[in-house]
């Protein structure tokens, strides 16, 4: 047993810890999120610069082929200062999808251009009017034309669509029973997408009307479902959630010790402390969960359960933390210019990203072969 | 990271040398629930010549040193040490031994050289059981208010006083206790600890009978906790330890212990019955973990408890690894409290009414549902109260602008796992 990281491990966590601190400071983040600026392309071109846009790609591909902690704790960093980006979306998210894909030249070739940067992928699931039951339900009939094929139809609660270079759609063609991913140019004629207003960070609907797509731009799931391909991008999805805990639980405890009433810091009131102590509680299990799910996908015990239970533990947590963290700011905490509620956000938009905790958790007992 | 333990062959060769030596020493019925008072009394006494037998091997207190009779067992032993004694259903040791796991570790950090040459050998061969004695009827939570006193007359304390819920059934041979020295004092530098002998005059005890008093033998039936009164007992005063009016400084490297500081790496016993369970019974004609509510709630009370275990493991190798420690201990503890009372709920509605009785046909488990019940509650005190922890937690934290506060000395005392009956 070793619970510490090896010194490649700690030089990442540093290297993104150190990125974080000098480029994007909360006032800036601040900044662009209330001028209604989703993402931030010169942050996107310095992680594609230190390669972590191919952190999950295999070498052969042009990737880092990292071990899933090391890419966890990337992505830890990037949640404790809530960079908003599409880097989880695609370079997790996507290319775990496409990872499960049988091997094709448009397969690699889009892996490629993710690790270089080239590509941002960016994956548009859900259909409205359905409930979450796996990525293999989500597809959508396409329909025939010659010799391409023809998208119409919604996707809904697409993260960060509006910086995609291409949308991986996942589509039902009549010709092929196994489960297909399109993988869609943002810009093909007949696609729109529209930014959902509301309590949510960049998520999209994208509308496609007639959309031509390539037979070759098709690529179907090999041996593995989708859903158990997702295993390494569930457990970075909770550590970006598991990051966000971090940062709201030293905004609290500072707070607690800064912010006087009565005389005397708050954070001397034992139901202000009992606050805290949730949040830290909430966070402990998520990330424990976890770095202990990154450790059994790489070493092959049943990772895929482990995700599921590291990823509905996030999802639960992140919500619960952040809530137990504006009980401790009260008022400023609900000031956009504050920068909580940058946090609290995302973890009511992340609530749901890879299916809801109960489901998650019901796979996990499937999984678990109960 | 790497969260399973792995064996080296010097620790294989180790583990069937233990595996060999507990077949042969063992005795068959040491773990089964007593069916009558004599029943649990004779179970008592084997698990002690068991204590006896493996105290003198130093495998009782194997993290002892060798000159004051423990193992001076690596690491690496001890594991293997607990893993077997615990695949037997055993602890290290096998009966309920509150002060001397704790007491010992306060000795080796606190004693001078000849106290620990004088009280450290009998608890690591066995020869004595020794218990805590701390809470007293209006001193609970608030331990630095206790009202015992130990005034110095001469060569000796003498105390006064009464202390409740202690121990178990069956008696002890050594009390470790914190006491008043200075009645004039400040508190927290008014109290001094001893190391008492059961024996002395003036020494009375009272059953206790609790809502659950699991022990030696695994029985609450005819298990129970004690009220002890002091009613002038001159302790010679060479048993007080760590200095007089020091007791609360003493006392930190006791509670580190006791809020689970160490960690520990199992599974939850009460989980494994409860999805067998599930498994091969059946409601409405059908097993009943084919049903899809049972498996939701399956599901949440299976991730509730992985959070804790993960947390204990977290625990146990910050220990085990030397790191420095905050709040972890006391996080456990709390988690551990509030999720086995969350769970005598979860249960009951999982399992129903049969959750709620030990009757052979009609209760669930093998009546450990039922214990379950009732320990779930009585776990809530033991150690600290859940919002003793919370306390602890907030100022380790350095929450309300203090300086975060330290976690209490282990010694080396800190790896030996708790016995079944605390862990």
């Amino acid at each position: 047993m070793d619970l510490s990281l090896t010194p490649s491990q700690t030089l990442i966590r540093d290297s993104v810890r150190s990125f974080v601190r000098r480029h994007v400071p909360r006032a800036e983040l601040v900044r662009q999120t209330t001028q209604g600026q989703t993402w931030d392309p010169g942050w996107f071109g310095q992680f594609r610069e230190a390669g972590w846009t191919g952190a999950l790609v295999p070498e052969a591909l042009g990737g880092l082929a990292l071990d899933p902690l090391s890419v966890v704790l990337i992505f830890e960093e990037l949640g404790r200062g809530a960079v908003p980006s599409p880097l989880l979306a695609s370079s997790a998210i996507a290319a775990c999808l496409l990872l499960a894909c049988r091997p094709s030249e448009r397969r690699d070739a889009a892996l490629t251009a993710i690790a270089d940067g080239d590509m941002i992928l960016v994956p548009a699931l859900r259909r409205p009017e359905t409930s979450w039951s796996g990525v293999a339900a989500t597809a959508t009939p396409l329909t025939s034309n010659n010799r391409n094929w023809v998208l119409t139809g919604s996707k809904v609660f697409v993260p960060f669509a509006d910086a995609a270079t291409h949308l991986l759609v996942s589509v039902a063609t009549p010709d092929e029973a196994a489960p297909a991913l399109a993988i869609v140019p943002a810009a093909s004629p007949g696609i729109t997408i529209r930014l959902l207003p509301g309590f949510l960070q960049a998520n999209h609907e994208v509308s496609f009307d007639n959309t031509t797509v390539a037979a070759t731009d098709i690529v179907h799931a090999g041996d593995q479902s989708f859903d158990d391909a997702l295993a390494t991008a569930r457990v970075v999805t909770a550590a970006y959630q598991v990051g966000g805990m971090l940062e709201m639980l030293d905004m609290s405890v500072a707070h607690s010790n800064t912010r006087i009433q009565f005389g005397t810091p708050i954070g001397r009131f034992q139901r202000v402390q009992d606050h805290i102590i949730r949040l830290l509680n909430a966070m402990d299990a998520a990330r424990w969960a976890t770095y202990e799910a990154a450790w059994a996908i790489e070493s092959g015990r049943n990772g895929v359960a482990r995700s599921y239970l590291a990823g509905s533990t996030a999802s639960d947590s992140y919500y619960e933390a952040a809530s137990a963290a504006h009980e401790v700011h009260a008022a400023i905490g609900s000031d956009p210019r504050y920068g909580l509620t940058l946090y609290t956000r995302i973890s009511r938009t992340m609530y749901e990203l890879l299916g809801p905790p109960g489901w998650q958790r019901r796979q996990m007992a499937d999984t678990l072969g109960w | 990271m790497e969260f399973e333990l792995t064996y080296t062959a010097a620790q294989e060769a180790f583990r069937s040398e233990v595996r060999t030596w507990l077949a042969e020493n063992v005795p068959d019925g040491i773990t089964d629930r007593p069916q009558s008072a004599e029943e649990s009394r004779a179970i008592y006494l084997m698990r002690r010549d068991l204590g006896r037998r493996l105290g003198a091997k130093g495998w009782l207190y194997p993290s002892g040193e060798k000159q004051y009779g423990g193992g001076g067992l690596d690491l690496d032993q001890i594991i293997v040490l607990e893993e077997e004694t615990a695949r037997l259903g055993l602890g290290l040791p096998p009966y309920y031994d509150s002060g001397g796991r704790m007491g010992s570790a306060s000795i080796r950090v606190w004693g001078t050289e000849a106290q620990k040459q004088r009280f450290l050998p009998p608890i690591y061969r066995g020869e004595v059981r020794s218990w805590q004695l701390l809470t007293e009827p209006s001193a609970g939570s608030d331990l630095a208010g206790v009202k015992t006193t130990a005034i110095r007359d001469g060569d000796a304390y003498v105390v006064n006083g009464q202390k409740i819920y202690i121990g178990s059934h069956h008696g002890a041979d050594r009390y470790w206790t914190i006491a008043v020295t200075d009645p004039k004092g400040k508190r927290h530098q008014n109290v001094s600890w001893f190391m008492i002998d059961a024996s002395l005059p003036g020494i009375t005890t009272q059953p206790l009978y609790m809502l659950s008093a699991q022990s030696e033998g695994e029985s609450d039936e005819f298990g129970h906790k004690n009220i002890i009164f002091f009613d002038n007992v001159r302790v010679p005063a060479d048993c007080l330890v760590g200095g007089e009016n020091n007791g609360w400084k003493v006392a930190s490297t006791h509670l580190e212990v006791e809020h689970s500081g160490q960690g520990n790496i199992r599974t939850n016993p009460v989980w494994i019955a409860l999805l067998a369970h599930c498994r091969s019974q059946h409601r409405d004609g059908r097993p009943l973990i084919e049903d899809p509510e049972v498996r939701s709630e399956l599901a949440e009370i299976f991730s509730r408890l992985e959070a804790v275990r993960l947390l204990s493991t977290r625990n146990f190798w910050m220990v085990y690894a030397g790191e420095k420690r905050s709040y972890e201990g006391s996080q456990v503890s709390y988690l551990r409290k509030t999720t086995n009372l969350w769970l005598t709920k979860a249960i009951l509605d999982l399992l129903g009414p049969g959750a709620l009785t030990s009757d052979p046909a009609l209760g669930a488990i093998d009546g450990i549902a039922e214990a379950q019940q009732r320990r779930g509650i009585v776990e809530q005190h033991p150690g600290g109260t859940t919002d003793i922890q919370r306390v602890v937690i907030a100022r380790r934290l350095g929450v309300g602008n203090r300086q975060p506060q330290e976690a209490g000395r282990l010694g080396e005392e800190g790896l030996a796992r708790k016995s079944p009956v605390e862990a």
